[in-house]
C-alpha cells in the first residue's frame, strides 16, 4: 500500500478532528457568550487555544486505549481504519440531520469496531477495553451530573451569605473564564486523542511504527491543531447553544457545570478512558438545572441523550462494516 | 401522588453505577461504587430538603 494512502487516511482522520471542534466548539462557550463575558469571536478563541494547548497537560493514554484496547492490532489494517472513519463520519451526519446529539467519540470506537468486526470476525474485539469504554459512556455523564449538583448547593451556599449578590455575579462572569477554560482543555486532551489513537493504530498498521510504540510528537500537534482550527471556524456560527437547550444557565451555573465536566474529563483522560465531552457537559447541565427542581430540565434533549448513547456503538459499527464489505469488493 | 421525584431520580441513578461495579474494571470499581455512594448521599439531602420544604 503506497503512502499517498497512509497520509490520505491521516487526512480523513485529522478532518474528522476538525469536524469535532467545529461540533463541540459551544458546548465550552455557551455560558461565556450568553452572559457577554465575551464576544462569540474572542470566546471560540479562547476555547480554541485552550483546546490546543491541552498537550502539555495530558499523556497520551487515550490515544493508547483507542490504538490498542478496542480491537485486535493484528487486525488493523488501512482499509479498517478508512472504514471506521467513514463509518463514524456516516453516523454522524445521520445523527445530525436527525437531531440526535450524538457522540463522535462513541461513533468512533463503533466504527473501529465494526471495521474490524467485518475484517476478522468478533474475536477481533478487546473484550475488556471495550467494556471499559461502555461502562464510562454511562458513568462520566453521571459523575458530571453529580458533581455540577454538587458545587451548585456550594454556590447557593456562598450566595445566601453573600451580601452583595451583583458582586458574586461579577465573579462567576470573571470565573466562566476558567471553567470554559478548563472544560475546553479537557475537551482537547480527550478528543484529540482520540484521533491521534487512530493515525497510532494506521502507522503502526502500516509499518510505520513498532507495535510498542507511543504517539509521535508530529500526530500529536496535527491533532490538537486540527480540533482547535474546528473549534476556530464553527464555534461563532453556533446561536442556539446547549446551555440553553437543557435549561436556562446563570453565570454561576455554568461555572458549576464547566467545572464538574472539567473534573470529570481531567480524570478519564488520565486513566486513558475515552468518554463524550458533550454527553459529560450535558450530564453536568442537568445537574445544574435539577438544583431547582426537575421540571427544570428539558428532559426531551436529555432523553435523546440516553438514545444515542444506546444507538451510536452499534450504529456506527453497522455503517463501517458495510463501508469495509464494500471496500473488499472493490 | 406527592413525592420527591428529584430524590427518587438521584436513587435511579445511583442505581445505575451500582449496578456498572461488577461491569468494571478491578482497579476502576471503586468509581461507580463511589458515585452510587454519592447518589444515595444527594437522594438522602434532597429527600430531607424536600420534607422540610412541605412541612
Amino acid at each position: 500500500m503506497s503512502d499517498l494512502a497512509v497520509y490520505a487516511v491521516i487526512a480523513i482522520a485529522l478532518a474528522f478532528d476538525f469536524t469535532n471542534g467545529f461540533h463541540d466548539a459551544a458546548n465550552s462557550i455557551a455560558t461565556v457568550v450568553a452572559t457577554r463575558v465575551l464576544t462569540p469571536r474572542l470566546a471560540v478563541v479562547w476555547a480554541a487555544v485552550f483546546n490546543f494547548i491541552a498537550f502539555l497537560i495530558f499523556k497520551t493514554a487515550v490515544a493508547n486505549t483507542i490504538a490498542k484496547d478496542v480491537v485486535d492490532q493484528q487486525v488493523i489494517s488501512i482499509g479498517v481504519v478508512f472504514a471506521a472513519l467513514v463509518g463514524a463520519i456516516a453516523w454522524n451526519l445521520v445523527t445530525y440531520y436527525l437531531g440526535l446529539p450524538s457522540s463522535s467519540s462513541h461513533a468512533l470506537v463503533g466504527g473501529i469496531v465494526g471495521a474490524a468486526v467485518a475484517k476478522a470476525g468478533f474475536s477481533a474485539v478487546v473484550a475488556n477495553g471495550l467494556d471499559k469504554i461502555a461502562v464510562f459512556i454511562v458513568l462520566s455523564p453521571l459523575i458530571g451530573l453529580a458533581l455540577a449538583f454538587i458545587a451548585m448547593i456550594i454556590v447557593l451556599r456562598l450566595a445566601a451569605r453573600s451580601h452583595n449578590v451583583d458582586r458574586l455575579n461579577r465573579r462567576f462572569r470573571r470565573l466562566q473564564l476558567i471553567s470554559a477554560g478548563a472544560y475546553s482543555l479537557g475537551h482537547g486532551g480527550n478528543d484529540a486523542q482520540k484521533t491521534m489513537g487512530v493515525v497510532l493504530a494506521l502507522l503502526i498498521a502500516t509499518h510505520h511504527l513498532p507495535p510498542d510504540a507511543g504517539v509521535p510528537i508530529w500526530v500529536v500537534l496535527a491533532a490538537h491543531s486540527a480540533i482547535a482550527l474546528g473549534t476556530l471556524s464553527g464555534g461563532w456560527r453556533i446561536v442556539h447553544t446547549l446551555g440553553s437547550r437543557i435549561t436556562k444557565l446563570q453565570p454561576s451555573g455554568g461555572v458549576a457545570a464547566e467545572s464538574a465536566a472539567a473534573a470529570t474529563l481531567f480524570f478519564v483522560s488520565a486513566r486513558g478512558i475515552p468518554v463524550s465531552t458533550t454527553h459529560t457537559i450535558t450530564g453536568a447541565i442537568v445537574g445544574v438545572g435539577s438544583i431547582q427542581r426537575l421540571s427544570a430540565v428539558r428532559w426531551g434533549v436529555a432523553g435523546r441523550v440516553v438514545w444515542a448513547w444506546i444507538l451510536t456503538i452499534p450504529g456506527a459499527a453497522i455503517v463501517s462494516a458495510a463501508a469495509y464489505g464494500l471496500l473488499r469488493v472493490f | 401522588m406527592d413525592v420527591d421525584r428529584r430524590a427518587i431520580f438521584f436513587l435511579g441513578a445511583g442505581a445505575v453505577c451500582a449496578a456498572l461495579i461488577p461491569a468494571t474494571d478491578a482497579e476502576l470499581r471503586w468509581v461507580p461504587a463511589w458515585t452510587a455512594v454519592i447518589f444515595a448521599v444527594l437522594a438522602l439531602v434532597s429527600y430531607l430538603d424536600w420534607r422540610s420544604n412541605n412541612r
